[in-house]
Parts: C-alpha cells; structure tokens; sequence
C-alpha cells in the first residue's frame, strides 16, 4: 500500500473515528467544545478496543482475528455514526456552527492565540520527527513481535521465547491497538509508532489541556494561559527520559505517559464536574457517569492496574468534594 | 519505625530524581496556599495534598504488611501537570501588567526545566534522518545481519542500546536482552580468557550471532588476525564490520 494512503488510514483510525463518537456524544450538547468532543470520542474509542480485545488476548486468540474484527467494528462505528449525523443533519449544522463560533478568539487574544499555536504546533512536529523515544519504551518491540508471531503477548518482545513476562498485559492491550492499526493500514510498525501515533495522541493532551483550562469558565484570558502552561509543561519529558509518565513529547503511545498526561487528569476533571450538575439533570448526569466509565475502561486498557488508579482518583475527588460539602454546611450553621 | 519512614523518604526521592522534581509540585501547592486568598475551596489544591498523603498511607501499609517493592504506579496520581499549569496561571494573574505575561511563561518554562536540574541529553533531538528513529549505525549493524543468507532465524547477543534499537529496527532479528540475558565483553583482544567466557554465555542463551566492540586503532594487523583466528577457532566467523562494531555468526 502506498505510505500516503497508509498514513491516512492510521489517521483517519485514530483521530476520526474519535471524532466521530465524541461528535455523536455531543450532539445535543449545548457547551460542548472540540476538546470535550476529542476527549469524549477517545475514552470511548479505548474503552471499546479494550472491551474486544480482552476476551482475546486472554483466550491467546490471533492478532489478525483481532484485527478483522476491530477493522468491522470501526467500519460499523464510521456507518452509524454517518447514518445518526445524516437524521440529525440540522442539529449536526448547528452544533458545527456552534463549535465554530465558540472557538472564534476574541480580537484582543488573537495574537497570544496566534503564538500558542504556532508554538504547539512546533512541539507537535518536534515530537513527531525530532525526538528520540525514551529507552525505557518497550511498545515498538511488543508491537513487532505481536505481528511477526501473530500472538498478543504470549511471546517476549526481546527473544521472542514462549513467555510469561507479559502476562500482566493481559486485561491492558494497548500495544494490541497499535497493532490491529498497523496490520490494516499495512504499514511498518515501529514506523507508524514512532512517526504518526504523535499526531492523534498529543493532539489528546493538548484536548485534555483544553478541558481543564474550564475551571476558569469564562475567564477566556486565563483559560488561554492554561493552555499555554499546559503545553509547556509536557516538555518535561524532553530532560525526563528514565520514567515514562512524563513523556507526552517523546513517547507518547506509551500507557504510562497516556494514564499520567491525559487519562487520569480527565478523570479529575470528570469528576469535578459531576457535582456541577443540579438535581434535575438526570440525563445529563447518567451520560457524565457513563463517560466516566468508559475513562475507567481506558485507564485500565493503558495500563495493568489501571482501572484501579482511576478508581483511586475518583474516590480523592469524592473526598475533596464530600470536605468542601462539610465546610459549606458549617459555614452556613454559623452565618 | 524510623526505618520504614526512611525507606518511604527514599522511595519519594527516587521518583523525584528520575521525573520532575517534587519540589517544585510543592512549591506550586504552598504558592496556592499562601496566596490563594479562597484556598479553603479550591478543589485542586485539595486534591493535591490529598492524593500524596494517600499514597503515603498505602507505602506505609506496604511496609508493614513487608510488601517489599511499593505500587510505583500510584504516583501517577499526583496532579503534577495540572498543579504546575493552575498555579503558573494564578502567578500571571496576580497584579501583573498584560505585557510582562509572555515573560512570566518564559520564566515558568525555565524553572519547570531547571527542576530536572537541567541534564540534558542532546540526542533527544536526533531523530530526524531516520523514519523508525533508529541509529543509522544500528540500521547498517541490521542490514549485516539480515544480507547474510545463510543465518536462519537470527538471535543476537549485543551491548544492551544496540540490541533494542535492533529489535525495533526490524522484529525478524531475535535479540538476548532483559532478565537473565548479560552482556559482558572485554575490548581488550589480549584478554581471551574474557571471550571465551563471553562465548560459553553465549552458547548459554542459544544465540547465533554477536556483536563486539571493535576498535583496532591501538592494535597492530597481527593482533587482530591473531584474535579473528581465535574467534574462528571457537565456531564464529566474521560477518562483518562497520561503525566501530563486528558482527560474528556461528559457523554452520
């Protein structure tokens, strides 16, 4: 296959189909913004993946069973959402023009707005073809030997020896996402890893920036400096090469760097807005639930242990919100 | 007691030297505390005193459970990002003119840097040139071993930086790298007693091919085809040379 057309195919995988699900999330959304329309639509990109994978890689299936499959499902995924927007046309042109108008910079930020693109734009492309990945990384090899061996994770990823040494990935595939990814765009794996996976993935973390710079609500000046120190901030991982956590700009495929820079910081925020809804939003807050579950699950396919540090996190923004709830009941006992 | 406290202080200690130094997660959360004028509601700050004090409490039940290694993974729960970013936003706005805000992110940036104490590694910025952001010494190492046709199903044994770049470089060329697998090999091409050594682990892990470090600037012509002599005598033979490295395969 031609390398364009296998470089749309990995693009098209992995930021349009999330856009599709976050835009079908969205739709009825009246404050929805591209970020919250990303976010949304990966969480449930991830949260799917891990749901078909896992029976799988624990019944020690193929890789190319799971590709044909995941190659189905995202082909369902592309027609039912095209078939939703196609019944909902007017609202989908409404909800465009919203998105559009809502991220229109006010004429006084439009230089700062200006300047931070620019500069994330370079930090993107930086990341994409400059930077050398941490050598802590292991997904390229686990990857490659996935599809030379045709197995997930029963192989390791060095000596490709039957092994156990993976046997904790067994309920976290995400190596196995890149994989089914690689097999049906057709391209080198190591490649497609090092080269493309940036773009959507980064693009996430600049999303996620994005969604928690709203806990400045409408104070544009300081959500733009949100974002602006959001994004420096994830070049720490250019000084930050022995953990991974870090590392959003140089390897961002990584589950530990996924978990640490997007997924759990999500899960915060996600949880700091639940209690921002009033009794009478029921709807609104068994869809906020939902997505909250579908976070969980995409923790848990980053990483062994996932679920349970996004578990963790709900649980201390239960916390925090339960001791606010006891001070504003004491503060309004004594006047 | 002191010394389970002690051993939580290291494990806090290594994670701030090998990520961002925690000392700056902290100075970010007292900067809130201090001058934050309603700290008492702000969720974040909160939540980032928190999340530690939890972490600290499962370290400690670890230790007296004698659970050995802590849960690593529990610091990814600190809002570090998050914190950094929210205080840097609360310093740009507090009482500073419009035009110094650019100076303020400068500056930002630079003490989020020297947090890591500044070490950096310049070839964090080398891969361009390459579309795998392999070495191009690796890919030729590579393609040594994948032009020599006579080597079914190739399992090397080389220095640890090599071996991974190989194995990302291309997944048909098996590599001993990770538990049990070790790498020790003396350049000195006097020290014989070092290779034969090196051969029997070799021979240990089943592999059939190495790599060696091959650097003939301070030996004679002799001396080098004296040493090829004594691999050879030993079932290996020379595959090839480049970069400074040979590639030895088992004779079959």
């Amino acid at each position: 296959m031609n390398i364009w057309i296998s470089a749309l195919i990995v693009l098209l995988e992995l930021m349009g189909i999330p856009f599709l699900l976050g835009l079908l999330w969205n739709i009825r959304e009246e404050n929805a913004g591209i970020s919250k329309i990303y976010t949304d639509g990966y969480m449930t990109m991830l949260a799917l993946f891990w749901a078909m994978a896992c029976p799988l890689v624990f019944t020690k299936g193929r890789l190319t069973v799971l590709a044909r499959l995941w190659g189905i499902a995202s082909a369902v995924i592309v027609i039912v959402c095209l078939a939703a927007f196609f019944f909902c046309r007017k609202r989908l042109a409404e909800k465009l023009c919203a998105v559009r108008k809502s991220h229109r910079a006010h004429p006084a930020e439009k230089g700062a707005w200006v300047g931070l693109g620019i500069l994330a734009a370079v930090l993107l492309l930086g990341s994409a073809v400059f930077a050398m990945p941490s050598a802590e990384d292991d997904v390229p090899e686990t990857v490659g030997t996935a599809i030379v061996t045709d197995s997930m994770y029963e192989y390791d990823p060095y000596t490709q020896l039957l092994s156990g040494s993976q046997a904790d990935k067994v309920f976290s595939p995400l190596e196995m996402l890149y994989a089914v990814t690689a097999l049906l765009c057709g391209m080198d794996s190591t490649v497609m890893i090092h080269l493309l996976l940036p773009f959507p993935l980064i693009l996430l973390y600049y999303a996620v920036g994005g969604e928690l710079s709203g806990v400045f609500r409408e104070k544009r000046e300081a959500r733009t400096l949100f974002f602006a120190f959001w994004i420096i901030g994830g070049t720490i991982s250019y000084g930050a090469s022995r953990l991974l956590s870090f590392g959003i700009y140089t390897s961002p495929w990584n589950g530990s760097t996924l978990v640490t820079a997007c997924i759990l910081p999500l899960v915060m925020k996600q949880c700091f807005s639940l209690h921002r809804l009033s009794a009478g939003q029921k709807k609104a807050g068994v869809k906020a639930a939902v997505l909250l579950l579908l976070s969980v699950a995409a923790a848990q396919l980053a990483v062994p242990k996932g679920a349970l540090l996004a578990i963790l996190m709900i649980i201390s923004c239960a916390c925090v919100t339960g001791f606010l709830w006891i001070i504003g009941r004491m503060e309004r006992k004594n006047g | 007691m002191a010394e389970i406290f002690t051993e939580i202080r290291t494990i806090w200690i290594n994670y701030s030297y090998y990520t961002i130094n925690l000392v700056l997660y902290w100075m970010a959360a007292a900067w809130l505390f201090l001058f934050d004028r309603n700290w008492k509601k702000n969720r974040l700050l909160l939540l980032s005193v928190l999340i530690p004090a939890m972490l600290v409490c499962f370290q400690l039940a670890n230790q007296l459970t004698g659970g050995g290694r802590a849960f690593d993974k529990l610091f990814f729960l600190l809002p570090t990002m998050p914190l950094l970013a929210y205080t840097g936003v609360r310093i740009a706005q507090s009482g500073l003119q419009r035009k110094n805000t650019w100076i303020i992110i400068l500056l930002y940036a630079i003490i989020i840097q020297s947090g890591l104490g500044l070490q950096y590694d310049f070839s964090v910025f080398g891969g361009i040139g390459d579309s795998c952001k392999i070495s191009a010494a690796v890919a030729r190492l590579a393609g040594l071993i994948d032009g020599d046709e006579t080597i079914e199903d190739p399992f090397v044994l080389a220095p640890s930086d090599i071996a991974v770049q190989i194995r990302e470089y291309d997944s048909h060329i098996r590599v001993a790298y990770g538990d049990g697998y070790v790498y020790e090999y003396s350049s000195d091409f006097q020290d014989r007693e070092n290779t034969e050594a090196f051969i029997q682990n070799l021979e240990q892990y089943g592999c059939n091919l190495f790599i060696i470090p091959w650097d003939t600037a301070d030996s004679d012509a002799e001396q080098i085809a004296d040493y090829e002599q004594f691999i050879q005598s030993l079932g290996y033979r020379l595959t090839g040379v480049s970069d400074g490295y040979a590639v030895y395969a088992l004779c079959e």
